[in-house]
């Protein structure tokens, strides 16, 4: 395959800027319409304050659940500062919309990881569900998002994941990557990384088929 | 009846699972999973966006330092490390101007030597630069010989230098090399005569200025 990424190119701090961020998208109708997207980045290109307010309307989200599940209650601050560095950083960034979308997010996870690293601890989502003691049960927490739909109980979820799999399933489905650029963000294979995400799926749908039915019980 | 087999995905419904539109229900026959995907990827909520403030801040900083591209900021630095040498150069200059004025005006061919050795060799002293500091008690003699002209013009020549590369245009609108200047017998000829001055012990006159008034008392 001659478009395995090498994402050994992305440093963990600063040295992403610069690197052409145009992954081929495998897949349409992605979240948001192109056009007005680009036209977006155009604009904040020209130094447009407005193209960058609604670049970061548009990704800043996706981002912060991403981070949620990655270093939990941190995140706004995490991400607070991701969007320092994207905002620093934006004149060197060459690519389009989806390019932008992984570029932050690149910055973003690295950002996660340094916050890791420096609080000595293990990423929320490490371990399996067993692993995680919290106040709630998967059941609990997989009939909260089934019964509410609410989007936090789907994050915490998902974060239930082994981490690679909760990744891969965040990074394509709510950043909305398709798996090249989810797998350059990740530093990995796009091979790895479609399987990692096949696997959240399929362990997704396990928690939920543990979980008592979506029928209107908020207990038993 | 938590242990009941759910149903396998596919690849093929995985894949289409985490393409579909982020925020819309996949029709996958996995409703559960479906909904939870698209609950994850629900439109943006508004306390998800409380850093925009920030973020558009940074921007804002960023496009200021940056605005006609990266060039601005390398600029900038040579244009302070430019003022910072001049700077620098004068206050040497100042330093050791008083010296390279008594000393150049002192010796300077039209001039005898009257007065020159107390006011030389006290400012050789301040200076303390050369090789003749320690005999500021013969005076008569090293004035005119390579000590009194050659520190201080060495200073100057120093000076001149060090800002040199950058700023010669400004060096030599700067008052405080004008005794350099006419030591060394005109703008053009600083460089070089500061090279043999640099360059040379001191003492030794094999000097290329015309100007260079100490060398024919040898």
């Amino acid at each position: 395959m001659p478009r395995v990424q090498s994402a050994a190119g992305f440093g963990d701090s600063g040295e992403i800027s610069g690197v052409v961020w145009s992954p081929r998208r495998s897949s349409a109708g992605r979240s948001i319409a192109d056009t007005g997207a680009e036209a977006m980045l155009t604009a904040a290109r020209r130094g447009d304050e407005d193209g960058f307010r609604a670049l970061y309307r548009e990704v800043q989200p996706k981002l912060l659940r991403y981070l949620q599940v990655l270093v939990g209650a941190d995140a706004e601050d995490v991400a607070s500062d991701a969007w320092l560095q994207i905002a620093r950083d934006f004149g060197s960034f060459r690519g389009d919309v989806d390019g932008f979308r992984g570029w932050a997010t690149t910055i973003a996870r690295n950002r996660a990881m340094d916050h890791l690293r420096r609080q000595q601890r293990r990423p929320v989502v490490h371990g399996t569900v067993e692993d995680v003691a919290e106040p709630a049960g998967p059941e609990d927490t997989a009939q909260a998002a089934v019964d509410s739909v609410a989007t936090d109980a789907a994050l915490a979820l998902i974060a239930r994941l082994p981490r690679d799999q909760a990744e891969a399933v965040l990074l394509r489905v709510v950043v909305g990557l398709d798996a090249k650029a989810a797998a350059k963000v990740l530093g990995k294979r796009p091979g790895a990384v479609r399987t990692a995400a096949h696997r959240g799926l399929r362990t997704l749908a396990a928690h939920l088929d543990k979980a008592p039915p979506p029928g209107r019980t908020p207990s038993e | 009846m938590s242990n009941h087999r759910f149903r396998r995905i596919s690849r093929r419904t995985a894949e289409r699972l985490l393409c579909d539109a982020p925020g819309r229900t996949r029709a996958t026959g996995h409703d559960r999973l479906s909904e939870v995907l698209a609950a994850a990827s629900a439109p943006a909520r508004d306390r998800e966006l409380t850093g925009e403030q920030a973020a558009l801040a940074a921007f804002r900083a960023a496009r200021l330092a940056t605005a006609p591209q990266r060039r601005r900021p390398r600029m900038l630095k040579i244009a302070l490390a430019n003022v910072l040498t001049v700077k620098i150069a004068a206050v040497t200059a100042a330093a050791a101007g008083g010296i390279a004025l008594a000393a150049a005006t002192g010796t300077l061919p039209g001039q005898r030597h009257e007065e020159p050795s107390p006011a030389a060799d006290t400012n050789v002293v301040a200076t303390t630069s050369v090789t003749t500091k320690d005999k500021p008690n013969s005076p008569d003699k090293k004035p005119d010989n390579s000590a009194s002209p050659s520190p201080s013009l060495k200073g100057l020549c120093q000076a001149y230098t060090a800002g040199a590369g950058s700023e010669h245009g400004k060096a030599h609108e700067n008052p405080a090399f004008s005794a350099l200047i006419t030591a060394a017998g005109g703008a053009d000829k600083v460089p070089a005569f500061c090279a043999d001055q640099l360059g040379e012990k001191p003492g030794k006159p094999d000097h290329t200025a015309p100007g260079k008034p100490t060398k024919p008392e040898r």
